[in-house]
């Protein structure tokens, strides 16, 4: 027969990645000198932020913490040097190096006391710093913070068994101590249509209105205070640019870029101070807002919205009525884009490798439909994927809503960006988003205004987070039920005691084991009231208080529930191999009864070792779920149903909702590492399985059986995100047809299925292979992880070899 | 829609493959059918061939468990044996497969009712409805296992799916023709057109195939041929000539090209085979050689286009 046994090019495939990876011909060229600039910089650090902030709080050690960390940031901005380079027509920066990272003491010091000497040399991700800035760090700024940092105080207040959790990664805290601050719904429409003087009036304006007689009077003035100390510190920033680009234009180059730097002068004059006119004063505005946002707090993860919605007006009056060219906006908005991928973070090491490649994470939100439920994809969500393709850099994360009456052209766009090996993007499914959020109680017009804020999590519209505040370890969880409490490995810490997990049914034994997981949801709440209680109290954001919906109306900062809405996620770590263990048990202890649960104990304790015949049949001969195979599937939707239903039982600390999360990063990877043997046949310290997906190499039945498996979670009930990751050989995608088909997988995984997030990497394992040699050839090969993009060189080795690992899709037959 | 238990047979099947992109519209579920009438030198499905159940031994996933020793009624595994099976004695019951734990041993075909194997193409149809796909049966050659590709394809219609048949052509007209009121699409492989060739390559006359093919065409069947691109074996000068005086004589100005893999050759020792296929046979077809082969067709004035896509278009 003509039906080929594996399908693979008859050509090299490397050479269809690199075509596909090697940025666009048809740059600018100051768009590709600048694209060139920003992948060739290394990474630095830039202290003046740590600096100015230490100094306020020193300074003012009477005044609330807003005020100090507000003054802070106004003295930053107004003390960063500051430079124009000759390409750029977008002005500013969040530090004086080409790519750097401000650094945020007060929020966790004990890392940077601790690496401060190997920043140079770790694994991945480094950063040059010279001696001189060392020194000054460590004398003058950590010195201060030792043992005094929020995360110091927040795990100082927390129970034994919080530590005992935490200290054996059954659990991870991480409400924002680690970055992450702002998985919020910024209202930049705010700061284009009244600017940061209309946000000062506004909080002023608020501030005449306290009643004399209010209680929280003065906590309502200091939270106005400390909006408009930000709100002026941008506004400086801003006018210091308009000052230098005036100065500049007389010594320009060319008369051509002397006009050009006096616009600049002007727009920078305007905004952010006042509303925005213009597309490239619109521009100009979210990019300053945002430098002030990552210079008050950590700034690992900025959303910046539905960029295709409150973009567009300016983009659309300014190309029917002020002459600006399809083009010319592309070249502006590349430009835009390039800026965020000057932004980095620099991170605890530990932490530094489950974002693993890329610790800054600034997501643009495109497509969807509008608050009013129609379609309101425009010409500018076309544009935005356009300059996405053209650039294929980390930032901005590219995350795409989709919902049945998207346009096909718009549809067709996204998923040729998705397969052509650029893998900078993913989807997701505005029915389930929607519904997701309905059901918990948000309104309507706010459920479908929701936007993706770092990696996987949707916000909906007047909301603050963060969806990402802490890891459940769902296997390391079951290797302590089955171990009376006690770890089986790497044992951290005081034990605790529970009883025998041995049942007379699966149901009974199923019953126990959820028992226990719902102790430690129970715990990891309780420990997540007080983080949320010490953010109130240390870390307030001024800045991003502004730009949240509710905060003035109810004088209070987002840290003290001012939102008006909030939520907090928590995200279990390895369905798929919990589920597969799971379903192990109950097949080979319950259902066939061929060896009894003490016997399984056993075999993972000793980590298999002189049981290998066993631990291939458990691997081997077992359900797996990625296969549609309702025996273990079910058990996952389960897992997902009952977690769902002891969320809804309490309330956050801000008044908001529990919701669950199933994505990983790359903890699925690390924590792996400390959890002992798994009843699925998994190895001691190998990793989990990732997102929501199944266990990387167990799918063996193809994409279509990986989906549906998938599929059987139900995924309004996972509101803090999912991540659904998959790889594909590039020959799959050799022609529109094919591309055409991925389409279809999509829509009916998605619109048939119930389907929440998609996203693909496209790339080979031997070019994966090849890169892990020759790294300096592979500048630009991007993988995606847990709903961002990172360049693969750039991964831990163990992360890298996850990625080959995943099963790698491709047509045969 | 149920399939009556008294007609349901069981056929033999060698592997069932989802998300298949390349045997006709849409995402489909190919179903490969276990046996052949036709050898070619070239089959990439050595495994397929074979009529009748085997077993298959990888040996790097041997841990050396000897379960499969205890468990085999037939004494057939030999520990200091490379193939490990002494396949004159193997009657491939299964044995050692369902023991194996790490999988080294596994069943070369596997017995599937209509039902059950209509219940297994079912289970995507969302994705069928959704890219206008369906099933396709492959081989082997699917209808050697006639009452059994008809009773199928008979099911597959009456649940609504979409069909489509990969066949070399060498079945008797009337089972074709019996076929076709349950077939959307016919994937018809022209392999060589002269006999003795024919003969020699795939070890059997190629009257029928062609005397098929004219039928099918002449009774306006949805039929597409195809061609398997074997370097120098297929893909000469003068067998593509001949197919394309063969195409045109029959009225049609198109085919398709199926490119030759080489990553067959290690399934062989899986069957305990130690032949080992010639030079030509062990290496890549190149994108120049299929190149080549599309330009000899359109000197035919045949429109021949790669089923996989054009190579590197994008």
């Amino acid at each position: 027969m003509t039906t080929t046994a594996s399908r693979k090019s008859a050509i090299d495939d490397s050479e269809l990645i690199s075509a596909a990876v090697a940025a666009r011909g048809d740059l600018s060229p100051r768009i590709a000198r600048m694209r060139e600039q920003v992948l060739r910089a290394p990474r630095e650090i830039s202290l003046v932020r740590a600096r100015e902030v230490t100094k306020a709080v020193k300074q003012n050690p009477d005044r609330p913490r807003a005020i100090q960390l507000a003054l802070g940031m106004k003295e930053a901005l107004r003390k960063l040097p500051i430079s124009i380079s000759d390409d750029e027509r977008i002005a500013g920066a969040h530090g004086e190096k080409t790519k750097c990272a401000v650094l945020y003491p007060e929020v966790k010091s004990d890392f940077l006391i601790a690496e401060l000497q190997n920043f140079t040399e770790r694994e991945t991700l480094r950063f040059s710093i010279t001696d001189e800035e060392k020194r000054e760090l460590r004398e003058e700024i950590l010195l201060f913070w030792k043992n005094k940092s929020a995360f110091d105080d927040m795990m100082s207040r927390q129970s034994e068994d919080i530590h005992f959790l935490v200290d054996n990664i059954a659990i991870v805290i991480q409400n924002d101590f680690n970055g992450a601050n702002h998985l919020a719904h910024i209202d930049y429409e705010k700061v284009l249509q009244k600017g940061f003087e209309g946000i000062i009036d506004e909080a002023k304006a608020a501030m005449a209105r306290i009643e004399s007689d209010d209680p929280e009077r003065e906590g309502k003035k200091s939270f106005y205070t400390s909006v408009i100390i930000a709100s002026e510190g941008v506004i400086g920033l801003a006018s210091r640019y308009s000052q230098l680009a005036h100065a500049s234009a007389s010594g320009a180059t060319s008369h051509e870029r002397a006009q050009e730097l006096r616009e600049i002068a002007e727009i920078c004059e305007r905004v952010p101070a006042k509303p925005a006119r213009t597309f490239q004063e619109a521009l100009q505005a979210v990019w300053l807002t945002f430098i002030g946002i990552a210079q008050l707090d950590v700034g690992q993860e900025i959303p910046l919205g539905r960029v295709d919605q409150y973009l567009y007006p300016y983009y659309r009056s300014d190309v029917e009525e002020g002459g600006l060219t399809r083009s010319e906006a592309l070249e502006l908005l590349e430009e835009f884009y390039i800026k965020f991928n000057k932004v980095t973070i620099l991170g605890e090491y530990a932490v530094t490798k489950v974002n693993d490649g890329n610790t800054s994470r600034y997501e643009l939100t495109l497509g969807g439909v509008g608050k009013d439920g129609k379609d309101a994809t425009n010409a500018f969500s076309y544009l935005a994927l356009e300059a996405v393709n053209n650039m294929r850099l980390i930032s901005p994360n590219v995350a795409v809503r989709l919902h049945p009456d998207s346009p096909e052209a718009f549809v067709n766009a996204t998923t040729n960006l998705m397969t052509n090996g650029a893998n900078v993007m993913h989807v997701f499914n505005d029915e389930v988003m929607v519904k997701g959020a309905t059901r918990l109680g948000w309104p309507i017009q706010a459920a479908r205004d929701y936007v993706l804020t770092g990696c996987v999590e949707p916000i909906p519209g007047s909301t603050y987070g963060s969806p990402c505040s802490a890891f459940i370890n769902g296997p390391k969880i079951l290797e302590l039920f089955l171990n009376g409490g006690r770890p089986m490995i790497s044992v951290c810490g005081d034990e605790q005691d529970l009883p025998s997990p041995k049942c007379s049914s699966f149901a009974e034994f199923y019953g126990k084991f959820t028992d226990y997981l719902r102790s430690i949801l129970e715990k990891t709440m309780d420990a997540l009231d007080i983080a949320c209680e010490i953010q109130k109290r240390l870390l307030p954001n001024p800045i991003l208080s502004a730009l949240i919906d509710g905060t003035v109306e109810n004088g209070k900062d987002i840290k003290s529930g001012g939102a008006r809405y909030n939520l907090l996620g928590i995200d279990l770590l390895g369905i798929g191999t919990l589920a597969d263990s799971l379903a192990a048990i109950r097949k080979i202890v319950y259902d066939e009864r061929q060896h009894n649960l003490e016997e399984v104990v056993e075999w993972l304790k000793s980590g298999f070792r002189g049981y290998e015949k066993e631990r291939q049949r458990l691997l081997n001969h077992l359900p797996k779920y990625g296969n549609n195979d309702p025996y273990v599937d079910e058990i996952a939707k389960d897992i997902v149903d009952f977690m769902d239903e002891v969320l809804k039982e309490k309330r956050t600390y801000r008044n908001g909702s529990w919701v669950l999360g199933l994505h990983s990063e790359a903890h699925h990877v690390y924590q792996g590492a400390i959890v002992a043997a798994m009843p699925n046949g998994r190895p001691e310290g190998e990793m989990l399985s990732a997102g929501a997906g199944p266990t990387p190499g167990m799918d063996r039945e193809g994409p279509t059986s990986s989906l549906r498996s998938m599929a059987t979670i139900d995924y309004t009930k996972v509101y803090a995100g999912a991540s659904c990751n998959m790889r594909f050989n590039p020959t799959l995608f050799s022609n529109q047809e094919s591309v055409g088909q991925f389409a279809s997988m999509l829509k009916t995984y998605f619109f048939r299925l119930g389907g929440q997030h998609l996203q693909v990497t496209v790339a080979d394992t031997e070019t994966l292979r090849k890169a892990q040699q020759h790294p300096e050839k592979y500048e630009d090969l991007f993988v995606r992880i847990a709903g961002y993009s990172a360049r693969f060189i750039d991964l831990t080795k163990p992360t890298q070899e996850e990625v080959i690992r995943r099963s790698e899709m491709c047509a045969c037959g | 829609m149920d399939v009556h238990p008294e007609n349901d047979m069981t056929g033999l099947v060698l592997d069932i493959q989802r998300y298949s992109l390349d045997d006709g519209p849409g995402i489909r579920t190919t179903v490969f059918l276990k046996g052949c009438p036709l050898s070619c030198r070239w089959c990439q499905n050595p495994e397929s061939i074979s009529p009748a159940p085997e077993i298959g031994f990888r040996a790097e996933r041997c841990i050396g468990c000897r379960t499969c020793q205890k468990a085999c009624p037939a004494d057939a595994i030999m520990f200091d044996n490379a193939d490990r099976i002494d396949r004159g004695r193997c009657t491939a019951c299964g044995a050692c497969a369902e023991g194996c734990p790490s999988r080294a041993m596994f069943a070369v075909g596997k017995r599937y009712s209509i039902s059950k194997l209509l219940e297994e193409v079912k289970r995507d149809a969302a994705f069928y409805e959704e890219s206008g796909g369906g099933v396709t049966l492959s081989g082997g050659e699917p209808t050697l296992q006639f009452d059994f590709t008809l009773a199928f394809l008979k099911a597959c219609k009456e649940a609504g799916l979409n069909t489509a048949i990969e066949t070399n052509g060498l079945a008797a007209s009337d089972n074709l023709r019996k076929l076709l009121p349950y077939l959307d699409r016919i994937y018809f492989d022209l392999k060589i057109i002269n006999s003795v060739e024919h003969q020699r390559l795939t070890g059997a006359d190629n009257r029928q195939i062609l005397e098929n093919a004219r039928m099918l065409v002449e009774c306006r069947a949805p039929v597409d041929f195809r061609l398997p691109v074997v370097p120098s074996m297929t893909a000469n000068k003068a067998n593509i000539s001949e197919i394309g005086v063969f195409l045109k004589k029959v009225g049609v100005r198109e085919i398709g090209l199926c490119p030759y893999h080489e990553n067959w050759v290690t399934k062989l020792s899986w069957l305990g085979r130690r032949d080992s296929p010639p030079a030509e046979l062990q290496k890549p077809l190149t994108s120049e050689e299929l190149l080549s082969v599309i330009d000899m067709f359109s000197q035919e004035g045949i429109n021949a286009r790669s089923v996989e896509g054009e190579i590197a278009a994008r």
